[in-house]
């Protein structure tokens, strides 16, 4: 922004994966760095979406026998 | 070092930055018109009201909720490399297209005339980004929108001014992860449920 680029904030603050208080400090964090964009309003909220990759890496996350599975799977071919 | 696929319970913390290396390495390559970089593929979208978009392979960053492909994890084992003319290329190509995967949005989205680089994060492979930003300097598309995670440009300023080159066609989407260090859960937390809630929607 101080190079005048045009930029915008988003953030992933799915209330799953992101405490409100941890969504309230980012938001301030921004409104500091950019306070015209007014990101208590105008904040680009993604959300978590149920893609088949997401769901495995949320799986593999928590299943070890699952994550090395998926890893065996991609070198299956090698 | 073994480059870091997704996370597992206990993974080691790992450095951005240092990720964004080993990547680069993988993604990129020296070619006969500039620095290539690996993508899965080139088409048009309807986000932005339609746009180009080219998705980029590798990212520094290993999000557990991340919606990429797998060429985030295996980045040695998915897409193609492209120099940054073909890159450019492709993208006009795809907006000449339009969107053609549905017909649905084809008819609401009768015209594409903004590009866009978005995948996994577009900004490893510096000389490449600023080389198609050249060509999109010089072409008739007014927008370029570049969706980061903002870690490499965060850690370098000569990118950032670099970058500004281009500013009277480009827009920099930066998404924020997290406000503090406490990212990512502790412990397995009612992972099964969140899942579950995830395949309801």
């Amino acid at each position: 922004m101080d190079e005048g680029i045009y930029a915008r904030a988003a953030a992933m603050t799915d209330p799953r994966i992101m405490p409100k208080e941890e969504k309230q400090i980012l938001i301030q964090m921004l409104n500091e760095i950019d306070p015209k964009a007014n990101y208590t309003k105008n904040l680009e909220e993604e959300v978590i979406d149920a893609y088949d990759a997401t769901i495995k890496r949320l799986k593999a996350f928590e299943d070890k026998e699952f994550a090395e599975r998926l890893i065996k799977k991609f070198y299956m071919n090698d | 070092m073994e480059y870091q696929r997704f996370l597992t319970q206990g993974f080691k913390p790992f450095n951005p930055l240092e990720l964004a290396k080993e990547t680069e390495k993988i993604v990129t390559k020296k070619g006969e018109e500039g620095l290539e970089r690996k993508y899965t593929n080139f088409y048009s979208v309807p986000v932005y009201r339609g746009i180009a978009t080219g998705y980029a392979v590798g990212c520094c960053l290993r999000c557990i909720y991340c919606w990429s492909d797998w060429s985030r994890d295996f980045p040695e084992k998915f897409g193609n490399f492209y120099s940054p003319k073909q890159v450019a290329q492709n993208l006009f190509k795809a907006a000449e297209e339009g969107i053609i995967y549905s017909n649905y949005w084809r008819k609401l989205i009768t015209k594409v005339n903004k590009l866009r680089l978005s995948g996994c994060e577009p900004t490893i492979g510096k000389e490449h980004l600023l080389a198609i930003l050249e060509f999109v300097e010089n072409s008739k598309y007014p927008l370029f929108i570049l969706e980061t995670n903002g870690i490499i440009l965060g850690s370098d300023k000569d990118y950032v001014k670099r970058l500004a080159e281009f500013k009277d066609k480009i827009y920099v989407r930066v998404s924020f992860k997290a406000a503090t260090q406490k990212a990512l859960p502790k412990e397995p937390v009612q992972l099964e449920n969140f899942i579950n809630s995830l395949l309801k929607l």
